[in-house]
């Protein structure tokens, strides 16, 4: 019974009969809408079909035996089209080309959460830890903190957690897990031994906390966040005490983009607006350096499906004031940035195709601290096909002409119950400032039952050394042969850049 | 009165919106109010009206039936915002527009599970899976109506899977061993956040 079934089965429109539609009935929608008469039609014909509906509801909750009848056509109905195989389209695979490795060598350092445990049979065991990674950071080549979702076991509630290592990957263990429905959202190492990151509870009537760590993971303490209703979602810590958040007021009509900034470590936080035309997003991204100088991306608000333009932000006192930026117009929901230094900063824009998808309008770069943007004529950030659609997850540019960018390409479109199809990781490079990306292998999983299907969030240390939260699932052809579903996070490592021609990497 | 021809285009449009939409908005808008099943129609007939009164801004097919959820989705806020007896459920309203509401009636203990389960998902992620799973969105689709990205969507699904899987014990291979701790009492009330 997999999780797509249970949802089928437990969708509440299964348990009432809904009315056949008539001409007759749009008739008289739009004719008493015409005539301001629509509050009389529905006391008649609407109410009438109503009580028809409960009507029929009455009876079946007193005839378990109707009910159960109808449970068998309802299942039958929803596994009959899995079993023939006739529930979706399914898309060939067709991920960039990778040839050999231009820009280094990603290996396998380690498993984030419980080390090692492979593709099972169906009936074998299952792992009982993982950790879905949203977030990385490395302050050092050893260090790293990653937050993400963990699951320790089957039987307890997933929960948000900080993970750490000390030994630039190759082991992960548990640093903060609050266990009280918390979620991570801001998250920011300024040092190896410093680390912040907003937390909140949702749906609670609580203040969002900033937990502090001083000795690398070791013990966190926290302190409330201003308001109650407040949800900041980025956060940059330029120094173990200044940090700048972004985030989000909820109002009654819509959220309200507001920016907070501490200079004590959070002890006092002041409030500033931001530039109406800025709006921040799940990938958006902000980053602040010690001189004050803040640079945030986003994009002005939602239009239509969900379109906006790209809006680009800057502070030069450490985000006590902002100011819009000068931006090209280029269609954005999404400002995936990274910054080498206080002056050089690429974003990656990516808005919705004609179809729908979320693909690459353009990138911009800044060389003046976020005051000014321009576009790049940027090749190799789409993909080879366009019924699959690449979406760059994550961007880090140690440098101003090298970024790595993290995507994947999703496999399947299909609507409704599908059959398992995992997506693909495509990790992309880049030297020469963002103007022409290459993808880059990845390392041989660790079974011939696995691939990896995401492989974000992507950071580099320096240009010759980057890490990565890869994630393996099963191939396709291991699921069909009836192995049991499994997902685990690895920690990626990148060593060696091109010294010269294809084939001259320099291991490091 | 003689009708005009555009007004006889506009009436054999939203004629045939109608019918291809009825049951899908029906759909939509009761699993968002299940608990208020005597309100389902008054709802859907007021999404319908709109697209009537709105007929010029509908899109071309198959936008039109995205346009309808959205239309659904703010009838369903304005329905809710004009309940006089529900005001403690409209502050709530605020964070959590997509709220489901448990039907006690229910006899099947593992859809209460399940259920219950989605309650405890963030309101965005819930409303993505909703849409997807129960309304038979598209990823693009639930996109478009959310006004969010596609990769949000994936990235919004896939969390809230990982979630569920392991709320709901998936990694019992079998229905059967499912069902069994199915028998374990749950009160969804009190999942509830």
């Amino acid at each position: 019974m997999n999780i797509e079934s249970l949802l089928s089965e437990a969708d509440p429109v299964l348990d009432v009969r809904i009315p056949e539609p008539s001409v007759l009935d749009a008739r008289m929608i739009s004719d008493s809408s015409t005539s301001n008469r629509a509050e009389r039609v529905r006391s008649t014909f609407e109410s009438a079909r109503h009580r028809r509906v409960a009507s029929t509801l009455n009876i079946r909750m007193k005839r378990p035996a109707v009910l159960a009848v109808l449970g068998v056509l309802v299942v039958a109905a929803i596994v009959v089209p899995l079993a023939t195989g006739n529930s979706g389209t399914l898309r060939t695979n067709t991920t960039p080309v990778v040839t050999t490795p231009t820009h280094g060598i990603w290996k396998l350092a380690g498993y984030i959460s419980q080390p090692g445990w492979q593709a099972s049979s169906a009936s074998g065991p299952l792992p009982t830890t993982q950790q879905f990674t949203l977030q990385l950071t490395c302050p050092t080549a050893s260090t790293c903190y990653s937050s993400g979702t963990y699951v320790k076991n089957v039987h307890e509630n997933s929960q948000s957690v900080i993970s750490v290592t000390r030994d630039g990957g190759a082991s992960w263990h548990l640093s903060l897990a609050p266990g009280d429905g918390t979620y991570f959202y801001g998250f920011s190492c300024p040092t190896a031994n410093t680390c912040m990151v907003v937390g909140d509870v949702p749906n609670t009537n609580t203040h969002p906390s900033l937990y502090t760590t001083t000795d690398a993971g070791v013990s966190w303490t926290s302190v409330p966040m201003p308001g109650l209703k407040e949800l900041p979602v980025l956060l940059s810590c330029s120094t173990t005490l200044k940090c700048a958040t972004i985030g989000l007021v909820q109002t009654p009509t819509a959220p309200t983009p507001t920016s907070y900034v501490t200079a004590n470590g959070g002890q006092s936080w002041t409030t500033s607006a931001l530039p109406p035309s800025f709006f921040p997003s799940d990938q958006s991204a902000l980053d602040c350096f010690p001189n004050g100088r803040c640079v945030a991306s986003g994009s002005e608000g939602f239009g239509p499906k969900g379109q906006g333009l790209a809006s680009m932000i800057y502070s030069t006192d450490a985000g006590a004031t902002w100011a819009s930026a000068t931006t090209p117009t280029m269609p954005a929901m999404s400002g995936l940035m990274s910054c080498s230094d206080d002056s050089h900063c690429v974003t990656i824009e990516s808005s919705n195709d004609s179809n729908g998808f979320l693909t690459v309008s353009g990138e911009l770069v800044t060389n003046d601290g976020g005051l000014t943007w321009s576009a790049l004529a940027v090749t190799g950030l789409t993909a080879p096909s366009a019924s699959t659609p690449m979406y760059i997850d994550s961007i880090s540019c140690p440098t101003t002409s090298n970024c790595w960018a993290s995507a994947h390409v999703y496999e399947s479109t299909c609507q409704g119950s599908c059959p398992y199809v995992p997506d693909e990781a495509v990790m992309l490079a880049t030297n020469d400032g963002g103007l022409t990306w290459n993808a880059e292998p990845l390392p041989t999983p660790p079974s011939a039952s696995l691939q990896y299907v995401s492989d974000y969030p992507v950071y580099c240390i320096s240009d010759i050394d980057c890490r990565a939260a890869g994630t393996l699932e099963l191939t396709k052809s291991a699921s069909d042969a009836g192995l049991a579903w499994i997902q685990q996070d690895v920690m990626l490592t990148l060593n060696g850049v091109l010294v010269s021609g294809t084939n001259g990497i320099s291991n490091s | 009165m003689v009708t005009s021809e555009a007004s006889r285009e506009d009436h054999a449009k939203f004629e045939a919106l109608y019918l291809a939409n009825y049951k899908p908005i029906y759909s939509y808008v009761h699993r968002r109010v299940p608990h208020s099943s005597s309100e389902v129609p008054d709802i859907v007939s007021d999404v319908f009206a709109t697209a009537w009164r709105r007929i010029g801004d509908l899109p071309p097919s198959p936008q039109d039936r995205l346009w309808l959820f959205g239309v659904a989705q703010k009838c369903l806020l304005e329905h809710h915002r004009r309940s006089s007896g529900r005001l403690r459920l409209l502050s709530h309203l605020g964070a959590q527009p997509n709220r489901i509401e448990l039907l006690e009636t229910l006899v099947d203990p593992l859809q209460l599970r399940v259920r219950a389960a989605l309650q405890e998902l963030r309101p965005f992620d819930r409303e993505v899976v909703l849409l997807i799973y129960w309304d038979g969105l598209s990823h693009a689709e639930a996109a478009s109506v959310l006004g969010c990205s596609v990769n949000a969507v994936a990235l919004r699904i896939k969390r809230a899977k990982a979630r569920l899987q392991i709320k709901l014990d998936l990694a019992s291979p079998t229905r059967d061993s499912f069902e069994d701790r199915s028998s374990i009492p749950i009160t969804p009330k009190e999942q509830l956040p």
